[in-house]
């Protein structure tokens, strides 16, 4: 039913020998510049069916800073985030073109073991999505599926996780609660938790903050300057003021192309295409 | 045109029969309708403890239906067989019909078919599968021609190759208890993993989970509890079953615990006894039915405690 396998066309076969595909071992990257890229996107087409929802982007994401993608409702951003983790796979009749480096792999490479990939490259969805487990089943679940063994390790992973998502202190004390008890804003740094408990290099955020209130807001945004350290993240925001907040670079998209990307700063107030600067200035949107 | 017009003031106070009326009556139909559903079924169920309590004693228990006094406890531990049977058949070839319906059928008209073949199978009279079971597993027909023959044949083949013999058994009963069930897990299998969000599945496959992964460890424990019901009113079902039992099981006056030899049920002894000219035997089928319902009630609520119990635990 939803979940089906999507033939991936790959117009990109030049590369050889330089490729790593992801099975199990970490890629060696290449070349100095691709150490400071996370995310290489080149010649991305999507398609859903006979509609193209993303045309022709090109993008390069840097190591271990956070980039926004913007852009007005409808525009690609979530198809585009969702092609870094091939979560386009699940959606039938979606097919995507061009090609998906990450840290100079390319994700779309025949061979590529999805699983380890989505491993490496977490994902937090727009509404918080936690199971309907407890709040340490939760955080246990992806490094049981990945093999983590023994009751004390994956105490101290979990443990470790919550903390880093800042929800150790608020939760420590009923571990074995339903997940479902917590607040929108503690489910979300719960399932913030559980994306880099088995330490991701990428975390995908697709408006994380947008279920929840102003408070819970700056909390996960704070989560995500203190992540960023360590993690690449790519964020999918329609708050302006968030942008600016957290991300070093952002991305303007509009009607499934990429207007134009680079510093946050200079996106909003210097930008050089008049679509960016109609949108930065809410003439649109 | 100017658009601060100020619009007609509107009389909230105006009445109208017609809904009214409609929506009176409509409440009093459903609600006359439910009480007489009810009123009926208790008058069922009271009229059974009334006439079968009079038999409850140890000897029921612990007695067989030809000493004195009569009992039934070879009906009652061949009633269990034959819904264990049925179930260790039934639960993991239904489930695993309603696991591939939801999560691996493609979408269009072969899944469609199947669907429609469930839903026909649970509304078909048992009796059917009684006949069947008899045709295939309990006679031996005098040749092996045609496909009737051949799903004989091979029947007989994999029967001995188990150590199951030909002729009524317990066997054969739990076997068309079995083929009862399938289609009600399945169906209700299916409906319940579609009930899952599909949040939950994004979310596991999100964190590098294979497809059998998030079934075994999300989809599957998030739709435990309708599943879990789903079972008990199908082993409920056919705990009830006596036409199917006549073909298969037949039925016995001593006590077997041997599923290879003819195996007596309750259902089989009230319909026997219920026939009978004796007054006592015909108590006797009542106190059956009693103890039938009983034991069907007391299992379903057994089975709810101890599911609920483990949802506490873990969650
Ligand atoms: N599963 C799908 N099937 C068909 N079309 C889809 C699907 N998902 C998205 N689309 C289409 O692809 C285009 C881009 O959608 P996408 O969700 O990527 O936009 P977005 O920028 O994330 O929008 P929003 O800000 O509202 O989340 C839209 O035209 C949308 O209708
Ligand atoms: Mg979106």
């Amino acid at each position: 039913m939803i979940l089906a396998d999507t033939s991936t066309d790959i117009s990109q076969k030049a590369h050889g020998a330089g490729t790593h595909g992801l099975t199990g071992t970490v890629p060696v990257t290449t070349s100095a510049t691709a150490a400071r890229q996370a995310v290489e996107v080149q010649n991305l087409e999507v398609f859903y069916g006979q509609h193209r929802a993303v045309h022709n982007v090109n993008l390069k994401i840097n190591h271990r800073e956070v980039t926004a993608f913007i852009g007005p409702s409808g525009c690609g951003k979530s198809t585009i985030l969702r092609c870094f983790n091939r979560m386009n796979d699940l959606v039938k009749h979606c097919r995507v073109q061009g090609s998906v480096k990450i840290h100079g792999a390319d994700i779309y490479a025949r061979g590529t073991d999805v699983m380890e990939l989505r491993k490496r490259t977490g994902m937090v969805f727009q509404k918080p999505n936690p199971f309907p487990k407890s709040i340490h089943e939760n955080v246990a679940y992806p490094l049981r599926i990945h093999g983590v063994r023994g009751k004390a390790v994956i105490a101290e992973k979990v443990e470790k996780s919550l903390r880093l998502a800042g929800l150790w202190d608020e939760v420590k004390d009923r571990l074995h609660a339903s997940a479902l008890s917590l607040s929108g804003g503690q489910q979300q740094r719960l399932c913030i938790a559980r994306a880099i408990a088995v330490d991701p290099d990428v975390l995908l955020m697709d408006e994380p903050c947008s279920a929840l209130d102003p408070i819970a807001t700056k909390t996960i945004e704070s989560l995500i300057n203190e992540l960023s350290k360590t993690i690449t993240i790519v964020v999918v925001t329609h708050n302006m003021h968030q942008a600016v907040r957290v991300a070093h670079q952002t991305a303007f998209f509009y009607m499934g192309n990429l207007v134009e990307t680079g510093p946050t700063d200079k996106i909003f107030h210097n930008p050089v295409q008049h679509q960016t600067l109609a949108y930065v200035t809410g003439q649109f949107g | 045109m100017p658009s601060d017009i100020t619009p007609a003031p509107t009389n909230f106070q105006h009445h109208e029969w017609g809904p009214r009326l409609v929506s009176a009556l409509a409440k009093i139909l459903c609600t006359a309708a439910a009480a007489v559903a009810l009123l009926l079924l208790f008058v069922i169920l009271g009229y059974m403890v009334w006439k079968g309590i009079g038999g409850l004693h140890w000897s029921f228990f612990t007695n067989l239906p030809l000493e004195e006094p009569m009992g039934m406890r070879n009906c009652i531990v061949g009633t269990v067989i034959l819904a264990a049977i049925a179930s260790l058949i039934g639960v993991p070839i239904g489930m695993l019909c309603g696991i591939y319906l939801a999560e691996y059928s493609p979408k269009g008209w072969s899944t469609a078919v199947i669907r429609l073949t469930l839903d026909v199978l649970a509304g078909t009279p048992t009796i059917l599968f009684g006949v069947v079971v008899y045709q295939i597993v309990v006679v031996r027909p005098q040749n092996y021609n045609g496909w009737v023959g051949h799903i004989s044949l091979w029947a007989h083949r994999v029967q001995s190759w188990l150590g199951i013999t030909n002729g009524y058994s317990g066997w054969a009963g739990g076997l068309a208890l079995a083929l009862i069930m399938v289609p009600i897990i399945a169906r209700a299998t299916e409906e319940m993993l579609r009930l899952v969000p599909l949040s939950h599945r994004e979310a596991s496959a999100g964190l590098g989970a294979s497809k059998a992964e998030t079934l075994w460890r999300v989809v599957l424990p998030t739709a435990k509890a309708g599943i879990i019901t789903g079972i008990m009113l199908a082993i409920a079902r056919v705990a009830g079953e006596t036409a199917p039992l006549f073909f298969t099981a037949f039925g016995n006056d001593t006590m077997v615990y041997n599923p290879n030899r003819q195996m007596p049920s309750l259902t089989e002894q009230i319909y026997n006894y219920s026939q009978s000219d004796d007054p006592h035997w015909r108590a006797q089928a009542w106190t059956a039915s009693l103890v039938l319902v009983s034991m069907v009630l007391v299992f379903s609520a057994a089975v709810r405690i101890a599911t609920r119990k483990r949802r506490i635990r873990t969650h």
